[in-house]
């Protein structure tokens, strides 16, 4: 082996601690060097050249250069190799410099451990062998992270080159914070005047794809072959359609503060960030749907509606219920509603009553005959499809299909239509007036509705001429009981009960009455049974009351109206004389451990418990099932498909009952738009099922966020309204609807109470504004896949949060402003037209702008954010320009270092701005209203303590909150400052370790407009380069398997964060094998194979082991070998 | 433990090439001091450095072994430092095991903008190791009695 050593002064970089000589003295006894040799510096002509002399002539087989560290100059002297026509990775480099001479200063010790080093390097590089860097080409596309002014330069940039650009901006349009400054220093250009033409130039270049309100969520490959993920958040406005003519925010009630003023103004839920937005083009702030919305089975947009309420506009709120439920008297009444449950109110105080607001508004229209927008809709498609049943969910479906513009008939084997919802609900908590009005209302849309007209057999209807028919046939049949004696006259079912009674027929029941069950329709009946004359009502069920499916409100009621509660009793016999019922045998329950189908554990009688109970009626309500009785018997087995709907027969569907058994009204609505949906499929010949919906998110609050808006003062606790009842004694004698409507107030003041979770409430107002159909409530987010080959981050910063010094006041005193609100306030567009204004609309008389706010103090940040002089200059000078006011600068060093800066600082002191030497300390409210602020004048040597009507604190520029995120998608690493880290701070200012991916802007470190267009430049330059160049080399460190040895036990594989490691069938079998093109060298499976069957060249085991090895001998041994 | 007035410890770093290398650099270049007892391995990830090689450097008479990584969360290749973390916590523990203090061996996250840190964890290291004294487990194991290091001085 012939090894050459060449040891580097670097000046008196190492040369000052290190005795350069005795290293390469020592270097010359190594085995294998043939030369050591000094230069004063390696990296130079020279230093390369006598490098590349010896290896032709004294036929080196390897170099070690101790020198500075190899993330320096590494690639520099593998091309010095390669030069000499050596293989480059015949090169190992002894860092001297940065972990030896600049750390220590005790020369002989420096020097041992240099040649420690060196011996270390000598004795790898033993083990080095040839690699080969592989060439890929290089995707011709580049990414620009951040739409602010370097984004939008670096973009234009490399579009204008000929490369595709992909701008992803998180905000909905681009421009950063030069969007929102009113001038720019030291010209006093106004800033979005020269901003909004480079914007215009974004959106109007071919090249460019602007991908607004998006993030990069994944970012994989490598340099030249990245591939990212952006998340396209939904804008919920096409951007295509929308010609920001602003309609919709005029329509929209809803305001929120505004952050482009940063709170200082208001904007709508639809809003445009400001005027001269890019893209042009309106968006909906709205975070995921309310909780209520989510809990209902058919989606009613209670938020919606409930703000519709609030301002007392009913008829828009009945049109929203509409939307999703042509049953609201219904539901207004009867539903279980889990909206309320799921209400985040009720973290707080209690849930809105959003059924009984619901009721308010089918009464309050009805009642003063409001108009009720419904519209009979014309039959634009040729086919007619039968409905079979008129219960909520074939009424549903029917008046979908209405609506989508089929021809509907509906069939009901009844005199009267509703199915159980007039059958099965009694009439003091369902009028059947109030029924009928919802049932009108369906008729109104055109859809036909036949009684008295039992379907036998379906398929008879598609002869007919029906395209389509719906069997919406319901659970009309209650399972019996299975006990001795149900054959007994006054044995009756509940469904069969109530039917009864709400047909009007005559139902004799006796006067002490059993119901058992524990449903609703127990319930139901047996309050029916109470108001049919029975003295004695019991409800017998089996389980605790903890455990019964009804709702525990409608059990209070029944209590109170004078049911008997019987729990954890089981019904065992039922005994008769001459036929007729007289009693009834109970026996205590007792668990079993054994679950039955609906999951809770079964119940049976405690033998020795029964006792009889003197009864003259038993009602069962245990459960119901679908009654296809009627139907012919050729039908009995149908059943239909739990996702299309449909049924073996085509064009046959199926609903409630027939395919999943007993629910409640909203359920069956919600199957109602289903199954409307699947046989709208079906006719368009598009394929079934219908692919499966996106769930958008739920802004479900946790406990802790709810207390917080509480502390915060956001949400008031106020109590829940109730609605009226009527009294007791009329309630148990008489059919009347027990439960009143809320007054008007009631309403107003429960709409009130809504948290309005979702932000925007759906309440369509947009949409009925937009004549361009511009808006969808229902986008989804989209992940979007892109490839590019570079990627330029330049997600800027955001300001200094003043809060965190409160002896500034900011947030507690009204007119202590920062920086850029005052930049909001003296900017044409802003708040205040562009005046400088206290929050009480009065002028100024003196304004104190107080520099270093968060910077240039290790407590918050050490380094000086480099703008706030100048800008804080600027504002003196437009403050003098718009008011009378006197300027107070408080600063402590002045930072005006660009082009015509320190002109401006003198332009400034001759306009009177009165500048005092010393850092703001502190200001508080002054007796008189006036803001004293406190500091020390280092000019005077004595403290002073200024009154001023308006205090501006110059904030620094931070890193965004989340830069650690983006730090770690792309993998680059951000200084102790926060901001991302450049490869070199001198001389690779623009690009980052992470080879492809550059930077940009702020977000590599404050700085002014023409530094940041000028590093945008700088950026966009070395992405073109790399994309010009068209291939990349990628380093040949990879890992490789060595296939005897490797017993495939893929620990490997599971490892590899690249998944570049795959288990292939080789000549001996099952072995692991490395693709070379995705291994991206981390060794990770070389340190968990077992079998030593893995290598990472570069980095293998006999390399590293050398290496360690040689650093722990001592120098004076090795010396002797 | 009584040491040797004189002992100074031999201290071996395995540092990853993004961070802790890097950090390293950043010692240097912002000069801040350190002791020199240590010698710096660079390996492409922490998760490179096979439990082995610690063993190894024991064995050829290291008195202390550094192994340093991007703080989690930041490692270039994903998740190597989370591979790393798992596999010398349960390090330590065998480390007990076999009779060499714990406190020779220090895992820790060093990013690349954290000269002073990494410094200050030289420094730390090197002065636990100093209290600890040299670590001579490693002669015990010999057939021969012989050693690769030196004895200190008697």
């Amino acid at each position: 082996m012939r090894i050459g050593v060449y040891i580097c002064y670097c000046g008196s970089n190492i040369a000052g601690t290190v005795d350069v000589e005795a290293v390469a003295e020592y270097a010359r006894g190594l085995e294998g060097v043939v030369v050591a040799r000094t230069n004063k510096y390696t990296c130079s002509d020279p230093g390369q050249e006598s490098i590349r002399r010896d290896i032709k002539e004294l036929g080196l087989e390897r170099v070690v250069i101790g020198a500075c560290s190899p993330r320096m100059h590494e690639r520099t002297f593998r091309t010095t190799l390669q030069q000499a026509e050596l293989n480059p990775y015949f090169l190992e480099i002894a860092n001297l410099r940065e972990h030896c001479s600049w750390v220590h200063s005790h020369m002989p010790t420096a020097t041992e451990k240099s040649k420690d080093l060196v011996r270390a390097a000598v004795e790898r590089v033993w083990q080095h062998e040839p690699l080969y860097p592989r060439q890929v080409p290089v995707t011709k596309a580049a990414l620009v992270v951040g739409g602010g002014v370097a984004g939008i330069q670096a973009a234009l940039d490399i579009a204008n080159a000929g490369y595709p650009v992909y701008l992803v901006e998180r905000q909905p349009s681009i421009g950063g914070h030069m969007a929102q400054l009113d001038k720019t220093f030291p010209t006093l250009d106004c800033s979005a005047c020269i901003l909004t033409p480079k914007m215009v130039d974004v959106s109007a270049n071919p090249n460019i794809h602007m991908m607004t309100y998006s993030e990069v969520a994944k970012v994989e490959g490598y340099v030249g072959n990245f591939r990212v993920k952006v998340r396209r958040k939904p804008r919920y406005v096409d951007v295509d359609k929308c010609t920001g003519c602003g309609e919709c925010a005029v329509a929209c009630p809803k305001s929120l503060p505004d952050e482009f003023d940063l709170g200082l103004s208001e904007r709508k839920v639809i809003y445009r960030p400001f005027p001269q937005a890019v893209p042009n083009a309106f968006v909906i702030d709205k975070v995921g749907i309310a909780p209520c919305q989510n809990a209902c089975p058919a989606g009613q947009h209670a938020q919606g509606y409930i703000s519709y309420i609030r301002e007392g506009h009913f008829e828009e709120a009945l049109r929203i219920i509409r939307e999703d439920n042509p049953f609201p008297s219904v539901c207004g009444r009867s539903c279980h509603h889990p909206c309320e449950g799921s209400c985040n109110r009720k973290l707080i105080d209690e849930p809105i009553a959003i059924m009984s607001l619901k009721r308010f508004v089918t009464d309050h229209i009805y009642s003063h005959g409001l108009p009720r927008t419904v519209e009979w809709v014309e039959q634009s498609k040729a086919q007619r499809v039968a409905v079979v049943g008129s219960g909520p969910c074939g009424f549903t479906c029917a008046a979908d299909l209405r609506r989508m513009g089929y021809g509907v008939t509906v069939f009901e084997a009844l005199p009267v239509a509703g199915g159980l919802m007039r059958t099965g609900i009694p009439e003091h908590r369902l009028p059947k007036g109030i029924l009928q009005r919802d049932i009108d209302d369906i008729l109104a849309l055109g859809v036909e509705l036949r009684l008295n007209s039992p379907v036998r057999d379906p398929a008879k209807l598609l002869d007919e001429g029906y395209s389509a028919i719906h069997l919406a046939v319901g659970v009309t049949r209650h399972t019996s009981l299975g006990i001795e004696g149900e054959e007994l006259d006054g044995v009756l079912s509940a469904i069969a009960f109530l039917r009864q009674v709400n047909l009007g027929r005559h139902v004799q029941i006796g006067k002490r009455v059993a119901v058992v069950g524990g449903g609703i329709t127990a319930v139901d009946a047996a309050t029916t049974a109470l108001r049919m004359g029975a003295e004695e009502v019991s409800l017998v069920y089996r389980r605790s009351r903890g455990e019964i499916p009804a709702y525990p409100w409608e059990l209070d009621e029944a209590e109170a109206e004078g049911v008997r509660m019987v729990m954890n009793t089981v019904a065992t016999r039922i005994i008769g004389e001459n036929g007729q019922v007289t009693a009834m045998e109970c026996a205590r329950s007792r668990r079993l451990s054994s679950i039955d189908d609906t999951g809770k554990r079964v119940v049976v009688a405690e033998p020795g418990t029964e006792s009889l109970v003197k009864v003259d009626t038993v009602i069962r309500a245990i459960g119901q099932y679908s009654d296809k009785s009627w139907l012919n018997s050729d039908w009995e087995g149908i059943e239909g498909d739990h996702k299309t709907l449909m049924t073996e027969q085509p064009g046959i569907f199926a609903g409630r009952g027939v395919v999943r058994g007993a629910g409640f009204v909203i359920n069956a609505v919600a199957l109602g738009h289903e199954t409307a949906e699947s046989i709208d499929r079906y006719l368009q010949g598009k394929s079934l099922p219908a692919p499966p919906k996106e769930k958008r998110p739920v802004e479900k609050w946790t406990r802790e966020e709810a207390q917080a808006k509480v502390r915060l003062g956001a949400v008031r606790p106020e109590p829940r309204a109730e609605p009226a009842r009527l009294p007791l004694e009329e309630r148990v004698r008489t059919f009347k609807e027990t439960v009143l409507p809320f007054t008007k107030e009631q309403a107003l003041a429960e709409a009130a109470r809504c948290l309005d979770c979702g932000i925007c409430s759906e309440c369509y107002r947009c949409v009925w504004a937009c004549e361009r159909e511009a808006i969808d409530h229902n986008m989804r987010e989209v992940i979007k896949d892109i490839e590019v080959g570079a990627a330029v981050i330049a997600t800027g910063f955001e300001m200094y949060d003043a809060r965190k010094m409160p002896q500034y006041g900011y947030g507690r005193l009204p007119n202590v402003y920062t920086a850029l609100e005052a930049e909001r306030l003296s900017n044409a567009g802003g708040p205040t037209d562009g005046k400088f204004l206290c929050r009480d609309g009065r002028e100024p008389e003196a304004v104190a702008i107080l520099h270093c706010i968060g910077s240039r103090d290790k407590n918050h940040n050490a380094y000086c954010s480099r703008v706030c002089c100048m800008y804080s200059m600027k504002l003196a000078h437009l403050v003098r320009e718009k008011t009378h006011a006197r300027v107070y600068e408080f600063y402590h060093d002045m930072t005006a270092y660009g082009k015509g800066y320190a002109e401006f600082h003198e332009r400034v002191q001759e306009e009177g701005v009165i500048f005092i030497r010393g850092k703001g300390a502190q200001v508080e409210q002054g007796d008189d209203g006036k803001l004293i602020v406190h500091a020390l004048d280092s000019m005077l040597g004595k403290p002073v303590a200024v009154p001023v009507d308006m205090v501006v604190l110059s904030t620094a520029m931070v890193a965004p909150a989340d830069a650690d995120q983006t730090a770690s998608l792309f993998h680059i690493t951000r200084s102790a400052d926060g901001f991302f880290m450049e490869a070199h701070p001198k001389l690779r200012p623009v690009e980052t370790p992470m080879a492809g991916i550059f930077l940009a802007g702020v977000a590599q470190g404050p700085k002014d407009i023409p530094d940041t267009v000028a590093q945008a430049s700088g950026a966009a330059s070395q992405a073109i380069g790399l994309l010009n160049r068209g291939v990349v080399e990628i380093e040949p460190m990879t890992a490789e398997v060595l296939p005897l040895r490797c017993v495939a036990c893929g620990a490997c594989v599971e490892v590899c964060p690249a998944n570049a490691i795959d288990l292939v069938e080789g000549r001996a079998g099952l072995v692991a094998e490395v693709n070379p093109a995705l291994c991206k060298g981390c060794g990770l499976c070389v340190a968990v194979c077992r079998g030593e069957a893995i290598t990472l060249h570069g980095f293998s085991d006999q390399q590293l082991l050398n290496q360690l090895a040689a650093l722990l001998r001592p120098a004076e041994i090795a010396a002797v070998v | 433990m009584t040491q040797p007035a004189d002992f100074e410890p031999r201290l071996v770093g395995f540092l990853c090439n993004w961070c802790s290398y890097a950090g390293a650099d950043m010692t240097g270049t912002s000069r801040i001091p350190y002791p020199a007892n240590i010698r710096i391995i660079r390996v492409p990830c922490s998760g490179r450095v096979d439990p082995l090689f610690v063993l190894k450097a024991f064995q050829e008479g290291a008195d202390g072994v550094l192994v340093a990584g991007c703080h989690p969360g930041d490692c270039h290749y994903a998740d190597g430092n989370f591979h790393a973390q798992r596999r010398y916590s349960l390090m330590h523990r065998f480390l007990d095991y076999m009779g060499i203090e714990e406190g020779r061996l220090r895992v820790d996250w060093v990013s690349a903008s954290e000269g002073a840190r990494f410094a200050q964890v030289v420094r730390e290291l090197t002065k636990a190791v100093r209290d600890l004294g040299p670590w001579n487990g490693h002669k015990a194991g010999r057939q021969d009695g012989t050693s690769s290091k030196s004895e200190a001085p008697t």
